[in-house]
């Protein structure tokens, strides 16, 4: 009996239960409509859709975590800028070896992240202003390099396009395994804790011996290596290069990560959420299409979900931080 | 005169601390010559003190002295503009605060600086490296952390709880077991003991006096002259930006500091004399319980009295104040408040919302300025007029020139004299106090809550603070103040609730209000009726003056 | 005092230090109004045409669809919020004034309705935000989606109805108001601005939407009702952004749903830029029409370089920082403890 009430004490008290109910009640309606979803045939296609996706969710978690206004727009041009880099200039120079290239591409999006970490803790601007510049910044530079999609992508990334055991562990999933491996090694390593304290009180964390300014940095880069991941699961999925797909991932980043339950002022949060977030607006989405709905009515019915998805999370959340409240009634 | 006391401190220091005298012990930290400015403030001027191993080293002085700037510069949070910072004969640079505590001296600030999304075990060991974490450290940290805890507080806590759900006084304890996690050789207190109910102030006394007795040293901060008699060998006594005066234990009264810091007499721990013109009842609680299963209880307040809160942190006294000022709604009976005319029968109205109350003229102020009393990016003008800007209006228009006028009488009203400074955030607290009590002024109030107003507020200011609570009860409201200061509760209050588990445990009254009967009342004991003089009381209450309200 | 200057503070830090009172004197104007100027000497020097009469009242009418958009997004930035409904919204505006009066219904009832829907989104926004304490970012992004996506299956994603004839004159960069010689629209833009600055400096809620901007808890205590002004806010910026949107269709001719799509950023590029804070509670509506021309100038500057438009981009957002790093600056976290 204590064993149940704990459980369900556990369930209620934790931010992904919104997110996690939203999943799997979608994958059921899902696979209601269309029974084949999960099968050999089809799944690799279905999870390369949903890779690039939720690798740029995870890409703009750490942002947020920072806290004082903390997120990153950039994600969407960055993960377009990478794609583009690769096979724009890359695989025509002949470097398109994955011994090559993956480091490059990772370097790239780790720089991109420590120069917005960088303008942010040592410049002191105000996140929004520094990622809104590179978002511009990013997106205009990937249609320099490239202006038209066009090219191709190397082997490895084909071969990335495939998968194992008859279609039913796709390869693409290595680029997730990838990203949280990274994320396991920041948490044992101590760094997600001293990001989430940043983002709690900044002022604390320095207090007491933490270098805010590197820990800012350092989120904003791992936010950068994500989105890069991010890049090649979409040059994955599309097996060519597009400089202008990128930057509507923005958006629907940040939506992933609010329907995961990460509180937008940052200090606290998971990983999963909002991957799980990032799963449930895809699913939203091939639901509409087997339903044959208009695919005009994509946009309202995602703008309803997520609506009721963050009020949702925000009842839960308020009913159980039984913080005393100001309430001014 | 001050000239030559502050050259006298400086011989006397650095004739005693030079290293290489031989016998006494090198300092475990030393400033010479620190200096320090802002703009064209100098907020500290050749400042030097010395800690010894073992010492438990009070700095005293009023707001903008140099206290703040002084442990900003030993905690690495600021840099000197001159001088030099000695650790163990060494001279060091600290540039940041890792670099301070790496050098062994540990800042418990004055405001409590903790990450409260996070959970307390994080909390404790905020900022310790990230080793890769083995199972065992991880077990390690949790045992030392709830056994530190533990030794301070006297009971236990769950290390597994979100710190912003911990009561404000267990954060102020989890940020002082953090500093004492760190195995400090400076432990820096600044006005650490704030949030403390005397219990576990006592409690934190004991643990320093435990670890200087191994040779840890202390640089105390305190306004409270009790808890500074009580605990520092040495006194340093800081007034704009310089130190005027170095005294050893027993070589000064409390009045002697007083005078030394302020540079004039206050009166400090004098009982107000007088007698009380009360008028009709204001306030009225009928059955009150504060919470389930907590005694109910009555009480009224009357026009022109001054009614004092106490009692341990979280006791119920908070919960009550709140209760009054329709912030939350007790947990049975009820809270009536008279109507406009004044009498209690006339019109007597539950109140049940903020607002609610505010219409019925109680105002009320806030414990945490910073957070529920202010806006403190904003100009003072703002801050003082926001509740009551439909008085300056003509044809829907506001005319900033009536909000002005009215605010030069409030201000004169709270003795506040407007400087140059736009924000209300450059203000020393105890004037950003006044702005906010001049605030609700402008509301003619009939009940006047006070949450803690002094706390973190200088002695003179204090003062100035007390002359006009009085001056608003003679004027007729009903002031009911909420206060975990013994001091100011004998000074000031003409009767004292004191609450003890949710509950009213005893009502003092005149004369019975002492240090004595207030402490045995907090432990939920019977008041003992008058006693002689408590030994922790810095002044004898037989002083015939007391500065009653002028008004 | 002889052995202490060891502690020399880096010269360096010191000149990149601005005080805190030049910090307040720089974002109290002066320095916008030099950005102006200094981005306008700029261009005409290094772009032949660029201060002429005609490329400088076409940059105003530019710049004035931007600034009323961008005068709504600053109420929202005051209280602390963002409103990403903003592009949504001008879309909205500017296919549903331009069907109604392609269906010839009467000007001052179509500018009603346009005016009356904004409003309400906004006031939606403000109502969900401040009612459940959620994260501005994310509602306004979730209405905005939803009013885009019906304003696309309203007009089945195609061009359609027209403007009527005198918004086209209205919003022309060829016309003049009166004696003034810049288009009505533009004197609209100002007229609208002057109208904003009087309701935040001069009116009980002006004043408290800076309270809520600068403390939510204390304002509450201090009567400010944070329903009340949030739906104020948002409510204005979604009138004012449906405003912009339809006067967009005397520029564009027709109704367009994704002619409001580069004003996501650009409304809020121009608040930042005139120097109002994005942590709420510090700013003003004259600064973010001097923000509007600056982010138009420079527009109008790298177009004249011969840019591309990508690269113009990428230019821009360059720039959008290191203006911002001017005066937009945090304070370190060293003169917070």
């Amino acid at each position: 009996m204590a064993v149940l009430t704990n459980v369900v004490a556990t369930v209620r008290r934790s931010p992904l239960t919104v997110v996690i109910a939203l999943v799997v009640v979608l994958l059921a309606v899902n696979l209601g409509l269309s029974p084949t979803m999960l099968s050999g045939h089809q799944l690799p296609n279905t999870v390369n859709l949903l890779v690039p996706s939720v690798l740029v969710a995870m890409a703009s978690v750490p942002a947020v975590m920072s806290g004082r206004g903390g997120i990153d727009l950039s994600v969407g041009p960055l993960l377009g800028f990478v794609n583009v880099v690769l096979v724009g200039v890359l695989v025509p120079h002949s470097l398109g070896s994955v011994w090559l290239s993956l480091p490059l591409m990772l370097a790239i999006g780790a720089v991109t992240g420590l120069v917005n970490g960088i303008a942010i803790a040592y410049g002191r601007l105000q996140p929004v202003v520094v990622t809104l510049g590179s978002y511009l910044v990013l997106s205009g530079l990937a249609l320099v390099v490239m202006p038209q999609p066009v090219g191709v992508v190397p082997t490895w990334v084909t071969y990335l396009s495939g998968a194992w055991l008859g279609g039913y562990l796709p390869r693409s999933l290595l680029l997730v395994v990838g990203a949280l491996v990274l994320w396991r090694i920041l948490r044992y390593r101590g760094a997600v804790g001293t990001i989430l304290a940043t983002g709690s009180d900044d002022r604390a964390a320095f207090t007491s011996g933490v270098r805010v300014s590197r820990v800012l940095c350092l989120a904003y880069a791992s936010g950068g290596v994500f989105a890069a991941l991010a890049g090649i699961g979409l040059s994955v999925l599309i097996g060519s290069g597009d400089p202008t797909v990128g930057r509507q991932y923005t958006l629907a980043a940040v939506a992933a990560v609010a329907l995961g339950g990460n509180p937008l002022i940052g200090g606290r949060g998971t990983m999963v959420g909002p991957m799980l977030g990032a799963s449930s607006l895809f699913l939203i989405q091939t639901m509409l299409s087997s339903l044959k709905v208009s695919s005009l009515w994509i946009q309202v019915v995602y703008g309803a979900v997520l609506l009721f998805a963050v009020c949702a999370n925000a009842a839960l959340a308020s009913r159980l931080t039984a913080r005393p409240r100001v309430g001014v009634a | 005169m001050i000239n030559s006391e502050i050259r006298a401190v400086t011989l006397e220091t650095t004739s005693s601390d030079v290293a290489g005298t031989p016998g006494a012990a090198p300092a475990i930290v030393e400033v010479r010559g620190l200096s320090k400015r802002f703009g064209a403030t100098r907020a500290l001027v050749d400042g030097s003190l010395s800690v010894a191993p073992g010492e438990v080293v009070a700095l005293l002085g009023e707001n903008g002295s140099g206290k703040s700037t002084l442990v900003k510069l030993l905690s690495g949070v600021l840099s000197p503009d001159e001088g030099q910072i000695f650790v163990a004969g060494t001279a060091v640079r600290l540039r940041s605060p890792r670099a301070a505590l790496a050098a062994g001296i540990v800042t418990v600030f004055q405001e409590i600086l903790a990450a409260r999304d996070r959970l307390v075990l994080d909390n404790l060991w905020l900022g310790h490296g990230s080793p890769v974490l083995s199972r065992t450290a991880v077990t390690g940290r949790r045992r030392l952390a709830s056994e530190a805890w533990h030794r301070l507080a006297g009971h236990d806590v769950d290390l597994d709880r979100p710190l912003g759900e911990l009561t404000l006084m267990e954060q102020q304890i989890c940020v002082v077991v953090r500093a004492l996690l760190r195995d400090p050789k400076l432990l820096v207190l600044d006005e650490s003991t704030s949030t403390l109910d005397v219990e576990l102030r006592d409690r934190l006394f004991a643990e320093v006096r435990r670890r200087a007795a191994d040779g840890m040293g202390c640089l105390f901060i305190s306004h409270r002259m009790d808890e500074v008699m009580a605990i520092a060998d040495r006194f340093v006594a800081l007034r704009t930006g310089q130190v005027v005066g170095v005294r050893r234990r027993g070589e000064a009264d409390a009045r002697e500091l007083i005078r030394l810091i302020s540079g004039r007499d206050v009166e400090a721990g004098a009982r107000r004399t007088g007698t009380v013109r009360r008028g009709s009842a204001a306030v009225r609680l009928e059955d009150v319980s504060l919470r389930p299963g907590t005694r109910p209880f009555a009480a009224t307040v009357s026009r022109g009295e001054i009614v004092g809160l106490a009692g341990l942190e979280g006791h119920g006294q908070d919960e009550l104040i709140r209760c009054l000022a329709g912030l939350q709604t007790p947990h049975s009976g009820s809270v009536h408040v008279a109507g406009p005319k004044g009498r209690a029968d006339d019109d007597p109205a539950a109140v049940t919302t903020y607002r609610g109350g505010v219409a019925r003229g109680v105002v009320y102020v806030p414990r945490d300025r910073k957070v529920e009393g202010m806006a403190d990016v904003l100009p003072i003008i703002d801050n003082y007029s926001m509740p009551t800007l439909d008085r300056d209006r003509i044809g829907g228009v506001l005319r900033p020139r009536r909000t002005k006028t009215r605010f030069q009488r409030d201000a004169r009203t709270v003795n506040f004299t407007p400087g140059r400074q736009d924000s209300i955030g450059r203000l020393s607290g105890g004037n950003q106090q006044k702005v906010i009590i001049a605030r609700w002024l402008a509301a003619e109030p009939r009940v006047i809550l006070l949450n803690d107003p002094t706390r973190g507020v200088d002695l003179k200011t204090k003062h100035e603070l007390y002359e006009v609570f009085r001056g608003l009860a003679d004027a007729g409201a009903a002031v009911v103040m909420l206060s975990s200061e013994v001091d100011e509760l004998v000074h000031l209050m003409d009767r004292v609730l004191v609450f003890h588990d949710g509950s009213l445990s005893a009502e003092l009254a005149g004369d019975d209000v002492t240090p004595e009967s207030l402490v045995s009342a907090y432990f939920g004991r019977p008041a003992v009726p008058t006693a002689p003089t408590a030994p922790t009381a810095p002044t004898a209450p037989t002083a015939p003056t007391a500065p009653t309200g002028g008004h | 005092m002889s052995a202490i200057t060891t502690v020399v503070p880096p010269r360096v830090r010191k000149l990149l230090e601005i005080s805190p009172r030049t910090r307040g004197a720089l974002t109290n104007g002066p320095i916008q109004i030099v950005t102006v100027v200094a981005i306008f000497l700029v261009g005409k020097a290094a772009v032949p045409g660029f201060a002429q009469p005609y490329s400088v009242k076409a940059m105003l009418v530019i710049a004035s669809f931007l600034g009323i958009a961008a005068l709504g997004q600053t109420f929202v930035v005051l209280i602390g919020g963002i409103d990403l409904s903003v592009p949504a919204l001008i879309g909205a505006g500017n296919v549903i004034g331009a069907r109604l009066s392609g269906e010839g219904m009467n000007s001052v009832e179509v500018i009603a309705i346009v005016l009356v829907i904004g409003l309400l989104v906004g006031a939606v926004n403000g109502l969900v935000t401040s009612v459940w304490h959620l994260p501005p970012l994310v509602v306004t992004l979730a209405t905005g989606s939803v009013v885009g996506g019906a304003v696309l299956i309203w007009t089945n994603a195609t061009l359609s109805g027209s403007a009527p004839s005198w918004l086209t004159k209205f919003t022309s960069a060829a016309s003049s108001t009166g004696p003034l010689p810049v288009a009505p629209v533009v004197i609209l833009w100002l007229a609208l601005a002057v109208v904003a600055q009087v309701f935040i400096r001069r009116s009980r809620p002006g004043r408290q939407i800076f309270m809520l901007g600068a403390n939510r808890q204390a304002a509450e205590l201090m009567l400010v009702s944070e329903r009340t002004i949030s739906a104020v806010c948002f409510g204005l910026s979604g009138a004012l952004a449906s405003l912009a949107g339809f006067l967009l269709a005397g520029f564009t001719g027709a109704g367009l749903f994704t002619v409001g799509d580069p004003y996501l950023f650009l409304s809020i590029a121009a608040v930042v830029i005139g120097g109002t804070s994005l942590l709420g509670g510090r700013g003003g509506v004259f600064r973010t029409v001097l923000g509007s021309l600056t982010l138009v100038e420079l527009t109008t500057l790298l177009v004249g370089q011969s840019l591309s438009s990508a690269a113009q981009q990428a230019v821009l957002g360059a720039v959008i920082v290191c203006v911002t790093a001017l005066y937009g600056r945090d304070r370190n976290v060293r003169d917070r403890v």
